[in-house]
């Protein structure tokens, strides 16, 4: 089991990869419904408005967030769990036992955690999930990319050095495990969406990857632009003004009449 | 060649052969009101209208002065009725004033004449062209399937359209451009009794604009041949007519983008290139298609705005397509040894006007 398959199988096992998957559609397109490009909403406002939208929706899944329970209470009222969410989304959403999934947030960044992983959000712009850059986006996003990974091909383990092996972000005393990140995009012009899981990287050279791993969750919606070449073979070239003129001839009878008059 | 004759023989004949419908189509070419000729020639314009509807001929001194104020020769007025032409289709009735409608009509019959002229000295291909009328219910066809049908008529092959202005021509279409007097107005079409025209616009300095002006045109000849012209529904029609015929739904279809982003714009502009036709035009087909939402056609026009390119697109090609039919014509008749003088002698048609009929680039300027 590479750190891959051991990350994905806990996230599967408690919920939490079903809740990401069922939240995403559901935020891209209550954000679809928001966007106005003649507003002048752009790439920020589809990232800002997924991210609050995916936020609360994971929060309502595993009741967390505003969604909590209070003490003794074993399920929120349908008035409150089912306000804001069409009834199709609600029906849909994962049922997941209450405590499955606890918040643990890193500096801010809302986090999700289960026994041994921790799931923060991001959002990037579609296509460009490879181009993420750690570094500009928040001091949380850098750290957790700063984390250790463990690939299992090192010739050497901190162990052999007498060290101790510190899975996750180094300073961050609040949980014990590793970091992942959820990256959502979404453009609303084409309605094209993509939902990622990985272990973020800081890249240590210039054409190093962003990312240990990453695993996608989702994708959908209409591609750019056709499928087909742009000038597919036909049997005549484009349009050109390489052409010769209409065959005029001089009559044999009748030239060199000045004086014609209208052919009325 | 022509006769030399005397000016008083001229002005003799011109006056005894005067023909009210000439004077009218003289006024009309020169932009004049029958006001505004009464005045220059300090007449009453009662005088004007007698002579325009036949009630009363002028006299010698009256053509002469009526020659001198409309630029023509005084035979011109002696030349018989001039061709019988349908009434323009105009792009925008309303916009376009009364007198500049009227010159360019006469424009119109100007050409139908001169084309008659050069036909009893030079052969030129028959004029071809299919009858599909569409009326403003379509039930007989629509504008789409006119197109189609005329594609299939002409021999098109799947694909673009080489040369929209030689492919009609090729078909007896006399393409001119239209005298700068009438520059406002955009490029027509008219039914005559020689052949059909398309006049088109010389200032509108495009050539993915001009070849769907055309084909626009094209389709106002093939579909509203008996119809009224004018009309918002008959425009759409020729609209619809000319992004069909250029650029066939089955075949740009599959190559239309659903929207502006990512490498889309790079898309637009080699789809422009390839079928010759504006990105205005591609934005519009793939919208018509289904293919772009509204949103997302909103947002490209919004684009094209800021990028400047509603006014001006950027395109390859910068040369316009160039009529050949009336240039080759005089070309041929000047090897003949006849000149422009000479082959208009008799006739008393303006040479200056001749010249802008038979050019093969638009004469942009301020008339004589």
């Amino acid at each position: 089991m590479t750190a891959e398959d051991d990350a994905l199988a806990a996230l599967q096992a408690f919920g939490l990869l079903d809740v990401l998957k069922w939240g995403a559609p559901v935020a891209f397109a209550a954000t679809d419904q928001l966007y106005d490009e003649d507003q002048g909403h752009d790439q920020g406002v589809v990232g800002y408005l997924n991210f609050k939208h995916l936020k609360d929706l994971i929060d309502r899944a595993t009741a967390n967030g505003r969604f909590k329970l209070g003490e003794g209470l074993e399920s929120l009222g349908g008035d409150v769990l089912e306000r804001g969410i069409t009834p199709e989304a609600f029906s849909a959403m994962p049922g997941l036992p209450i405590d499955a999934v606890a918040r643990r947030d890193y500096k801010q960044s809302p986090g999700w955690a289960i026994e041994g992983y921790r799931v923060l959000l991001q959002s990037y712009p579609f296509g460009k999930v490879d181009e993420i850059k750690w570094g500009q986006r928040s001091t949380a996003k850098k750290r957790v990319a700063d984390q250790f990974f463990d690939d299992g091909n090192a010739l050497f383990s901190p162990e052999d050095f007498g060290l101790e092996t510190i899975p996750g972000i180094p300073d961050d005393d609040n949980f014990e495990g590793v970091t992942l990140i959820a990256a959502h995009a979404f453009n609303p012009t084409t309605k094209q969406y993509e939902l990622y899981i990985g272990q973020s990287k800081n890249p240590v050279s210039a054409d190093d990857e962003c990312w240990y791993w990453k695993e996608l969750l989702l994708s959908g919606g209409a591609p750019i632009g056709g499928t087909r070449p742009v000038t597919p073979q036909m049997p005549t070239g484009g349009a050109s003004t390489d052409v010769e003129d209409v065959p005029v001839r001089i009559k044999r009878t009748g030239a060199g009449e000045g004086s014609g008059t209208a052919n009325g | 060649m022509a006769e030399v004759r005397r000016p008083s023989q001229t002005l003799a004949a011109a006056a005894s052969f005067f023909n009210g419908e000439r004077l009218t189509m003289a006024r009309q070419l020169k932009g004049l009101k029958k006001s505004h000729l009464a005045s220059l020639i300090e007449m009453s314009p009662a005088s004007v209208t007698a002579w325009e509807s036949g009630a009363k001929q002028p006299n010698r001194a009256t053509v002469a002065k009526l020659a001198l104020a409309l630029q023509v020769e005084p035979q011109f007025f002696g030349g018989g009725a001039p061709p019988k032409t349908d009434k323009p289709n105009f792009r925008s009735l309303r916009s376009t004033p009364q007198i500049a409608q009227d010159e360019a009509e006469a424009y119109g019959r100007f050409v139908a004449e001169i084309a008659g002229m050069l036909e009893n000295a030079v052969e030129f291909p028959e004029a071809l062209l299919p009858d599909l009328p569409v009326d403003p219910d379509e039930r007989s066809m629509t504008p789409e399937q006119a197109a189609r049908e005329a594609r299939e008529f002409f021999g098109v092959a799947p694909g673009p359209v080489q040369h929209v202005v030689r492919l009609v021509e090729r078909n007896g279409v006399v393409v001119v451009f239209s005298e700068p007097g009438v520059a406002s107005i955009d490029a027509y079409s008219l039914h005559s009794v020689t052949r059909p025209i398309i006049v088109l616009n010389p200032v509108k300095d495009d050539y993915y604009r001009q070849r769907f002006d055309a084909a626009h045109e094209l389709g106002h000849l093939i579909m509203h041949h008996d119809a009224e012209p004018g009309g918002k529904v008959a425009e759409e029609q020729a609209n619809r007519f000319a992004s069909e015929f250029l650029m066939p739904a089955e075949e740009i279809a599959p190559s239309l983008p659903t929207s502006t982003a990512g490498k889309a714009w790079a898309q637009l502009a080699e789809l422009k290139e390839y079928w010759g036709v504006s990105l205005a035009a591609l934005l519009y087909r793939a919208r018509a298609l289904g293919i772009m939402s509204d949103v997302s056609y909103r947002n490209a026009v919004i684009r094209m705005s800021q990028n400047g390119w509603r006014r001006s697109e950027p395109g390859r090609i910068s040369s316009l397509e160039m009529p050949s039919m009336l240039p080759r014509a005089r070309e041929v008749l000047r090897e003949a040894g006849i000149d422009e003088g000479s082959f208009l002698a008799g006739s008393g048609l303006p040479v200056g006007l001749y010249e802008i009929a038979a050019s093969r680039v638009p004469v942009v300027g301020v008339r004589s």
